[in-house]
């Protein structure tokens, strides 16, 4: 028996095996879109190894972090960004 | 500061294979490495709660015990270095900290990413590199897709479709943009490795066996889609890679894994100011290197793929030479050990160079690749800059990097110019029928990672 753990996507609770990348556990789920750049368009998983910055997304408050090379953790906290990232008060 | 006798930045098999023989000779050695565990991208180990995963690579399994068991390496993972100062001076951060490493010798590693030009559709969910739906499928057990079609060109395209079959992913096809008549030359060329040989062969069973075809001198024109990409259409291509739009044909498929070859990684030795070399063959720019792998810069080495793509086997001969030869110049080992103990790997790499050279003849990018290129299709895709708007800037005089950057924004998002730079140069050339060589390369500033104001402010006085 697989052990679940879980974590928030734009507000949903998800549930999926330990181990996985952030991307792995979206792609898991079937969702794609992992990000909206300036002009709306989905961008998705792409280099898959930390290099392109496609897959980037607010986790755990921190802005533009690659979910391709960030393992998944219980109760994290991942939101996806639309347009630039958001570097919080200021910017 | 940290003062190391060697700092190996990049733990795939040549920053592993440096690292062993440096401690074996009794240097202290640290080990960097941004992923959660050491092996690169083709040893890449699985996070250990993984429990999808397919068993990883025995030899690369082999080097990380070795690794683990030497007391002589300390090793950082999920560590980024985001630039080489003078002496050198290598700033090491990993989450809210940063150190700064002044090692006796350094050995840069980073290995290679893949090469992938620009084509109408190229940004939609679903279109992503082979080593990304390798990684989705190898380490973490999870399907790229159910309907994957493979393009591009080299031997990592059979090894990556079959290793997703044999993970039960629907394959619909395999497009190589070579002629099938130059991958029978191989057997001629590799007959002194017959392993690579076998390697190769067993993939093609495999993908016969499932009935995935491959289709040779056949290339991507165009992806369609929404959300996710829905269909692929592709065109036979001509003996300079220009498709034959007359003959395009359409198939359903939702993950297109495209690469055409690989490009290295010098960001690192650049930003050390090694000089570098345009080698076409090895996937553009590389630091130049002697024999041993030294670079232009007084005790900075260079190994593997991210000095010039040539695969696992001759990245750990590399690298344990580099090693040696580090080994040797700080006074730990004789040269005429040296000499004794270098020898094997150098016997391995010289009996790897002709299936290399085979392979770089007949991978080699060809200028017709761009010409599936549309006006609004995205070059840049961190900018989203369109080709239309890049080539009047190029029609400008804009035809260097920095020029262009000034002109456009091209290489100035989060990639630093990492992915388009390697396709728009060629382009440049194209347009302006001179040399890739004379575009020359991007350039790289540190950071060469998003470091927080935290991690710099975190550095020790000294440094700073």
């Amino acid at each position: 028996m697989v052990s679940m753990i879980s974590f928030q996507l734009d507000g949903e609770t998800v549930r999926c095996p330990p181990g996985l990348t952030v991307a792995g556990a979206l792609f898991r789920q079937g969702c794609l879109a992992i990000r909206q750049t300036s002009s709306s368009a989905p961008r998705s998983l792409f280099c898959g190894m930390g290099v392109c910055f496609e897959c980037a997304m607010t986790i755990d408050g921190r802005p533009s972090v690659r979910a391709c090379v960030t393992p998944v953790k219980e109760g994290m906290v991942v939101t996806t960004q639309r347009g630039p990232a958001d570097l919080g008060p200021g910017s | 500061m940290s003062a190391p006798d060697v700092l190996v930045i990049g733990g795939g098999p040549a920053g592993m294979g440096a690292a062993l023989e440096a401690a074996n000779s009794g240097l202290t050695c640290v080990l960097v490495d941004e992923s959660p565990e050491l092996g690169g991208q083709i040893y890449r180990a699985p996070l250990p709660e993984a429990e999808q995963a397919m068993s990883p690579h025995p030899h690369g399994a082999y080097l990380r015990q070795k690794v683990r068991e030497s007391s002589g390496i300390e090793v950082r993972t999920g560590c980024s270095a985001w630039g080489v100062f003078e002496g050198p001076e290598v700033p090491v951060s990993s989450e809210g900290s940063t150190i700064v490493y002044r090692p006796k010798a350094l050995v840069i590693a980073p290995g290679a990413y893949e090469f992938v030009p620009p084509f109408p559709g190229w940004t939609l969910p679903g279109v992503m590199t082979p080593g990304a739906a390798q990684i989705l499928v190898k380490t973490m057990g999870i399907e790229p897709g159910k309907r994957v079609i493979l393009a591009g060109t080299g031997p990592f395209l059979p090894a990556v479709a079959s290793q997703l079959v044999r993970a039960g992913v629907g394959v619909t096809a395999v497009l190589e943009a070579s002629p099938r008549h130059h991958w029978w030359t191989l057997p001629w060329h590799g007959f002194r490795t017959p392993s690579i040989l076998r390697e190769g062969l067993g993939y093609l069973a495999t993908l016969r066996r499932a009935r995935v075809p491959i289709l040779y001198r056949r290339g991507i024109v165009e992806v369609r889609g929404g959300e996710r990409m829905t269909h692929v259409a592709h065109a036979p291509l001509d003996d300079h890679w220009a498709p034959n739009l007359s003959r395009r044909e359409e198939i359903e498929a939702d993950t297109l894994c495209v690469g055409y070859g690989f490009v290295p990684r010098v960001h690192l030795a650049q930003s050390a100011g090694c000089e570098l070399e345009f080698r076409d063959e090895q996937g553009g720019w590389v630091p130049r290197r002697d024999a041993e792998f030294a670079t232009s810069v007084e005790g900075v080495y260079s190994v593997g793929d991210g000095a010039g793509v040539a695969g696992a086997w001759s990245a750990e001969s590399e690298g344990r030479i580099a090693g040696l030869a580090i080994a040797r110049r700080l006074g730990a080992l004789e040269p005429g050990d040296f000499d004794r103990q270098q020898r094997p790997w150098r016997t391995k790499l010289d009996r790897l160079t002709p299936i290399r050279r085979a392979l770089d003849r007949i991978c080699r990018i060809r200028s017709g690749l761009f010409e599936s290129i549309q006006d609004d299709t995205l070059v840049c895709r961190c900018e989203e800059l369109p080709w239309k708007t890049v080539r009047s800037a190029i029609d400008f005089g804009a035809d260097q990097f920095r020029s262009l950057k000034v002109a456009t924004r091209l290489g100035m998002g989060p990639c630093q110019g990492r992915f388009c730079w390697p396709a728009t140069s060629r382009m440049i050339a194209r347009q302006c029928q001179v040399g890739v060589e004379q575009v020359g390369p991007s350039s790289a500033r540190p950071p060469l990672r998003p470091v927080s104001l935290g991690c710099l402010a975190s550095m020790d006085e000294e440094a700073r």
